[in-house]
């Protein structure tokens, strides 16, 4: 009887598996994507329920920290349901709408930016939503196994024969994940200035301007949402001074107009809570501690309105 | 379900967990076979299992008909070409046909007046389509015998290791290996671990590390100005999309191994080809083969007069390009290979080049650059960006960016140079059986290790 080759194989190739998977570890770049995949997949699709959620674009991720909004509002159970590219659709409202607990406070507040009410699709949200079951199962339940058959691009396994560092991230970005809350405190370890950030605005103000049936079914969410009981809450989220600026022109963006007519469906402006002296690390996003102090200011802000029965 | 997922995984465990015991059994092994390519189907969306369903039943009953009711059975070849057809325009077509329309009348609606469920994609429906069309055409033309079973043909019709992606198995190459499928000995199952590991390499290592280059630079706002880096993209394109379907190709004959059962060789180192018509006999020859023997010869083929016969030719790569996916970039894909096609045949180098060494290095850099045009076609998401990209490509102008790296040449440089080495028959130290262990270790610990963000199979959406 010839001899069976796979048996050969077999062991061979496990041995190799094994040795690799237990000697050298997921670089940084694969650490980064596996933890910041979890994250996405668990704001998505955990089944956690809130009493408070904060719906909106990467100023939202980036810039609301939900423990510190708690400070402020003891016992409550609070969200960041920011995304990448966010617009504050049909899809967005329902999704956000989702987390929040039946039995709980019921109150979504909006971040308003003149992107998030363009033609835009909502991008990260829906190739979240559509992520395959068995991807997100793996993502979700499988970190450790994840972990241990980590990928690495040929790229970076030629910097490793190299000698170079691939164990620490080179990024200029400093990003931390919080699974838990759904906030990336963000920053950058050496800051550019907003050149390239108000580029990239400028091209985007251009090609998609705010579009009026966009604010006008922003109204008719806001609406069926307060029929439903669920307080709404506004604000024109804040970023830097050159960048509001930018956005004063954007084609069809008339803020007070928007405001009027959020309000007139039963939301509440907070524009009265944001802070003076805020900072974005690249023109369009808060800082980690300045992300703290807005959302402190966010949350006291909401303890009044509770207060005053809004 | 996509072959490079832990899902399939599990569900090829359980299938031959099991098979061994069941293949020479017929209606067991058949039924088995429906039940885990079905469930295979079904994973990505079950409601299009009907589908299957309804277009194969109408197919085995044509056939049937056909045989059973010969006064008409012209007829039922037409019931079953409309069923086919009319499912693919449906499906396939009718929006890429309501948008045309709309262009041209712009009192029509932008989209068709239909549910959106008839707007989804279903996958794999080009090739099981096809697959079930060349059975009653073969019925109808005495070649095939038809099955009475419809358990048999439903085997047949949903094999899952070639239902979404192919190769497009014939009726009359498989029915028979239904009712026999070989003993798996030791030769077999180790040819099938190979083909199987070697399908996975080209898919997860080469083609999946390569799609980020290519996907960077289509997506662009701007296309880059530099001529070397979109030759050297288009490069990496050819290899990416080579590498990602001759691999599932690969999987799929492995997998039909291990089952007892062969499938055609869907792919024969097409870059090797020294001219176009020798690239057309390399590439997708599954398909190549049904456009040749279901369109092109019934046509005429080439035994017409000369205007006939390049009409047959741009007929059938103009439908071979349509049936790639319902938008012009791919019918001028077709038609660009028609053009080329119908060059050499007119002036007829290829014959004159591969006489002498130089001559054939000559060959294969016009057939390669043949290719690559084409491909911009097929790749670009729009006709715009395609002959703007080619327009950057042919000024020879400007250099590599900065941010380029070398690890996607060096992808494209170590597939190349396997390509060949394989065509050239390999040495004889890389057959020792030690070797061939090592060697066949560090494929599985590079399909683990050193695996692209794992992406869809290119050819799913067709």
């Amino acid at each position: 009887m010839k001899k069976e080759r796979l048996l050969h194989i077999l062991p061979v190739s496990a041995a190799l598996v094994l040795l690799w998977g237990m000697l050298v570890p997921p670089d940084a770049v694969y650490l980064r994507e596996t933890v910041s995949d979890e994250f996405w997949l668990k704001k998505v699709f955990d089944a956690a329920r809130y009493d408070i959620v904060v719906a909106g674009d990467s100023r939202v991720y980036r810039g609301v920290s939900p423990d510190d909004m708690a400070a402020a509002l003891p016992g409550r159970r609070i969200f960041n349901y920011g995304f990448s590219s966010g617009i504050l659709d049909g899809m967005m409202i329902a999704q956000a709408a989702k987390k929040l607990d039946p039995a709980g406070a019921r109150t979504l507040v909006l971040a308003v930016t003149p992107h998030a009410l363009t033609d835009k699709p909502n991008e990260a949200l829906a190739e979240f939503l559509a992520t395959p079951r068995e991807e997100r199962y793996t993502v979700l339940e499988g970190h450790g196994f994840l972990l241990f058959f980590h990928r690495m691009a040929p790229k970076r396994l030629l910097a490793m024969l190299r000698g170079e560092d691939i164990w620490t991230d080179m990024e200029n970005y400093r990003e931390h994940y919080d699974s838990r809350t759904g906030w990336v405190a963000s920053s950058y370890q050496k800051e550019k200035g907003y050149a390239e950030t108000l580029r990239s605005y400028r091209d985007m103000r251009k090609k998609f301007p705010v579009l009026p049936e966009r604010v006008t079914e922003l109204r008719s969410l806001v609406a069926g949402l307060r029929a439903e009981g669920i307080a709404v809450f506004f604000l024109y989220f804040p970023s830097s001074a050159e960048m509001r600026e930018l956005e004063r022109t954007w084609p069809g963006f008339d803020y007070a107009a928007i405001r009027r007519e959020l309000e007139s469906a039963g939301a509440v402006s907070l524009d009265d809570a944001v802070p003076s002296g805020l900072h974005s690390y690249d023109g369009s996003h808060l800082d980690g501690p300045s992300a703290r102090t807005l959302s402190r200011s966010i949350g006291e802000a909401l303890a009044r309105a509770a207060g005053s029965g809004e | 379900m996509l072959f490079n997922s832990l899902v399939f995984v599990v569900f090829a465990f359980l299938f031959f967990l099991f098979w061994p015991f069941l293949k020479y059994t017929r209606r067991p092994a058949w039924i088995y076979l429906i039940v885990f390519s079905f469930f295979f189907y079904g994973w990505w969306d079950w409601r299009f299992l009907f589908l299957i369903i309804l277009s194969g039943l109408i197919d085995f009953v044509a056939a049937l008909l056909i045989v059973d009711r010969p006064r008409y059975r012209r007829l039922w070849l037409i019931v079953s070409m409309s069923g086919n057809l009319g499912t693919l325009a449906v499906f396939k077509y009718s929006r890429f046909v309501w948008e045309n329309l709309h262009a041209l009348v712009p009192l029509l609606p932008a989209a068709p007046p239909v549910n959106d469920f008839f707007l989804i994609l279903p996958v794999g429906i080009s090739f099981y389509t096809f697959q079930s069309m060349s059975y009653t055409i073969d019925v109808y033309r005495g070649e095939v015998t038809p099955t009475r079973s419809v358990l048999k043909f439903f085997a047949y019709l949903s094999l899952f290791p070639q239902l979404v992606a192919g190769p497009i198995v014939r009726a009359r190459d498989f029915l028979h290996q239904l009712d026999a499928p070989r003993c798996t000995d030791e030769a077999t199952r180790y040819r099938g671990l190979e083909l199987i590991l070697h399908g996975y390499f080209k898919k997860t290592v080469i083609a999946d590390n390569l799609a980020p280059l290519v996907n960077a630079a289509f997506s662009a706002t701007n296309p880059d100005p530099s001529s070397l880096y979109w030759w050297i993209v288009m490069v990496a394109f050819g290899f990416q999309i080579y590498c990602d379907f001759s691999g599932y190709s690969d999987i799929a004959r492995g997998l039909a191994k291990w089952m007892g059962y062969d499938f055609m060789v869907n792919f024969n180192h097409p870059y090797t080809a020294l001219s176009l018509r020798e690239f057309w006999t390399r590439w997708h020859i599954s398909l190549s083969s049904w456009f040749r023997d279901y369109v092109y010869i019934p046509l005429g083929g080439s035994k017409r007069r000369k205007g006939r016969e390049a009409a047959n030719l741009w007929a059938t790569m103009l439908l071979s390009g349509l049936w790639h996916g319902a938008s012009w970039n791919f019918v001028i894909w077709g038609g660009v290979h028609a053009g080329f096609l119908s060059l050499e045949k007119v002036f007829r180098y290829p014959a004159l080049l591969v006489r002498t060494r130089p001559g054939r290095l000559i060959a294969f850099l016009i057939v390669s650059v043949q290719v690559l045009v084409a491909w911009v076609f097929f790749r670009a998401p729009t006709l715009p960006q395609a002959l703007d990209i080619l327009r950057i490509m042919f000024s020879f102008s400007g250099t590599l960016p900065a941010t380029f790296g070398v690890s996607g040449l060096l992808l494209i440089g170590g597939m190349a140079a396997r390509e060949f080495y394989i065509y050239l028959g390999g040495h004889p130290f890389f057959r020792r059986p030690a070797v061939q262990t090592a060697m066949l270790s560090l494929v599985v610990w590079a399909i683990i290790f050193l695996r692209g963000k794992g992406q869809e199979f290119i050819y799913f959406q067709f």
